[in-house]
């Protein structure tokens, strides 16, 4: 199902590419004369020339943090001149630390929400934009759904943030204060409220309705792949059109909407993205990605209520921890996928 | 269900006139959607071009006379950033492809030892959440490499971070082409680099054009990077600029936001024009199937 809407193009590619490895990999040449030699001419040392550029940059910038990272999360490294090892000193802290768990709270509440209200959003655009008479006003209106991606991700939050849900008591009222004030109600100071309630309602409802983005668009070309006679065959079955989403689309759609749950949900889990714009630091928006940025690199923030020993070795012991959370969730996903499949 | 069944014994006038209805009716669903989607940036449009005292009485309402000084003012503070902003995400994009081209030509046409473990780092490496590298990135590219303040310290780490991903993506175009063309060429005693300039890369532009608009419109949007890495806001790229002047529209414009938001919108035109040139190509990359992996 899954290949059918990718329009086959990645399942095909990734059969010859294991194909074409398994070849590769096969001992086909018999060995003769020193090891090396024999090297030379079942492989081709030189091709590693071609990965030079790409291994540089990569050890540069990725491969030494990530080891740097799982190093340093065993010591002290911050704000003492020296650092030294204080083994699993830092990972204990966390474990007491009630400000990260509760940001982590905080960041499963923003992706569960963001990923359920998205997705039904982007799954009924598609649905209504697939459903209509003429392809010329449904690609115009895709066209007008799209803009919305051409907009700087950094203007769209901070036009939340300083036109939609403007705080009171600033020299202008923001469009959410306003629409209150029409029905009598006073404002809120939304992000910046004291209840947290409030701030969790805002950052959930930046982005409403969540149709702009590219999601509907993988949604509405998988509609676009179901079969004409399929349809066909159940509009003589007498399934309805409104049915027919139930009964045909969405168990069609089925292996689109799990991946845009598992990417999301590991994605989303790391997103810190409006608090870092708009610096919500108060406990209520906080989460674990913007703690340890925070804990690692910002020199005027300090948790008083934990006892850390050194800011950034304790930020890569966090690190680490949403490290092997969303490895876990990999593996899970990885597992359910497999049975799911075998099953089908 | 049944509907379905009556509509069919109904006469074809009264069908097509059940059916337009019907269109209307989701026509205007969408359109309300529309508006609602849009509404953020409308709004931004009318607060752009509102003056001192518009914005503290009528801040939700289009407002006349325009004060179009807003955006010449706003041009002024944004404008050598919107250029180096060019510069640096066009350097990002030609590094990450070319990088990325090479990498997979190598991958897919040489018999290299240890190959699928050499993809599985790749991938391995794509896995780790950038929450837990940035701040050992940030101490290495900082301190280690002093990189700071300069155009190297925000592309080298972008391209990197943008790798794995392109490389997968370009190597499993690159396995789609067929061997025929590569024999062809090896006989009439094509070299490999040749024939990775005049075989690879011109067959691969739909990919090409396709990751390298994408790398284009990310790292246009790449706010935290090189907010770290530049020191001043004379060095920002824009979207780090934007939210610089945001934080300090309270002193700099006595909490004014006019000119500010004008300067969202001058900041939101290349990537829109760009979009509207590239649509095409756009919906044709999400869409393929090769973003999903």
């Amino acid at each position: 199902m899954r290949e059918g809407i990718a329009e086959g193009v990645p399942a095909e590619a990734e059969e010859s590419v294991q194909g074409a490895e398994a070849a590769a990999s096969s001992p086909a040449v018999r060995r003769h004369g020193p090891l090396w030699k024999f090297c030379f001419k079942k492989y081709q040392i030189q091709g590693f020339l071609w990965l030079i550029p790409a291994a540089v940059l990569l050890v540069m910038f990725s491969v030494i943090p990530i080891v740097w990272a799982v190093i340093y999360s065993f010591t002290d490294w911050g704000f003492l001149s020296t650092v030294s090892f204080i083994g699993f000193e830092n990972y204990g802290i966390v474990f007491g630390d009630s400000l990260f768990w509760n940001s982590l709270l905080n960041v499963i509440l923003f992706t569960v929400c963001g990923l359920l209200l998205g997705n039904v959003a982007a799954l009924a655009l598609a649905e209504m934009l697939y459903n209509y008479a003429s392809e010329k006003l449904a690609s115009k209106m895709r066209f007008g759904f799209l803009l919305i991606c051409a907009v700087p991700s950094v203007v769209s939050l901070l036009v939340w943030s300083k036109v939609i849900f403007l705080p009171t008591g600033g020299s202008a009222t923001g469009v959410m204060n306003g629409l209150l004030g029409l029905f009598g109600a006073s404002g809120t100071d939304w992000y910046l409220s004291n209840d947290p309630n409030i701030v969790r309602l805002a950052i959930v409802f930046t982005g409403f309705p969540f149709m702009g983005g590219t999601s509907f668009l993988i949604y509405y070309a998988g509609l676009q792949g179901i079969n004409a006679e399929v349809i066909e065959a159940s509009k003589l079955d007498g399934l309805g059109s409104f049915m027919r989403v139930f009964r045909l689309d969405f168990p069609y759609l089925r292996g689109t909407i799990k991946y845009f749950l598992v990417t999301g949900l590991i994605g989303g889990l790391q997103n810190y993205n409006i608090q870092v714009v708009l610096e919500l630091s108060n406990e209520a928006a906080m989460v674990p990605g913007y703690y340890i940025y925070l804990t690692g690199l910002s020199s005027s923030f300090r948790n008083d209520e934990i006892d850390v020993l050194g800011g950034m070795g304790y930020a890569c012991a966090m690190g680490m921890i949403m490290f092997l959370i969303t490895l876990v969730l990999t593996i899970l996903q990885n597992v359910f996928f497999k049975s799911k499949e075998d099953e089908a | 269900m049944s509907g379905a069944t009556q509509t069919a014994a109904l006469p074809i006038a009264r069908r097509r006139k059940k059916i337009r209805i019907s269109q209307i009716v989701l026509v205007a669903i969408t359109l309300i959607f529309l508006v609602l989607t849009l509404y953020p940036f409308f709004m931004m449009l009318v607060r752009s071009v509102k003056s001192l005292p518009q914005e503290m009485y009528d801040p939700n309402t289009l407002t006349f006379p325009f004060q179009w000084e807003n955006f010449s003012e706003a041009w002024g503070l944004i404008d050598e950033s919107i250029l180096r902003t060019f510069g640096v995400v066009i350097l990002i994009t030609a590094g990450l492809l070319l990088v990325a081209s090479l990498t997979a030509y190598g991958l897919t046409r040489y018999r290299i030892p240890g190959k699928g473990a050499i993809v599985i780092a790749f991938l391995a490496v794509m896995m780790v959440p950038s929450s837990l590298t940035l701040i050992p990135q940030y101490q290495l590219v900082v301190v280690n490499y002093g990189m700071a303040g300069t155009w190297q310290g925000i592309i080298l780490p972008t391209i990197a971070g943008a790798l794995p991903m392109a490389i997968f993506l370009i190597r499993t175009f690159f396995m789609g082409l067929p061997n025929e063309i590569y024999e062809a060429a090896t006989i009439d005693g094509c070299s490999n680099l040749r024939m990775y300039f005049s075989i690879a890369l011109p067959l691969s532009l739909p990919i090409l054009a396709t990751q390298g608009l994408l790398t284009f419109m990310s790292s246009y949007n790449d706010f935290l990077w090189p907010y770290l890495i530049m020191q001043s806001s004379e060095q920002y790229t824009i979207s780090a600029l934007l939210v610089r002047l945001t934080r300090t529209a309270a002193t700099t414009q006595n909490g004014y936001m006019g000119v500010t938001i004008a300067g969202y919108v001058l900041a939101s035109i290349p990537l829109l024009v760009l979009f509207v040139i590239c649509n095409k190509q756009f919906v044709k990359g999400i869409t393929s199937g090769s973003f999903k992996m």
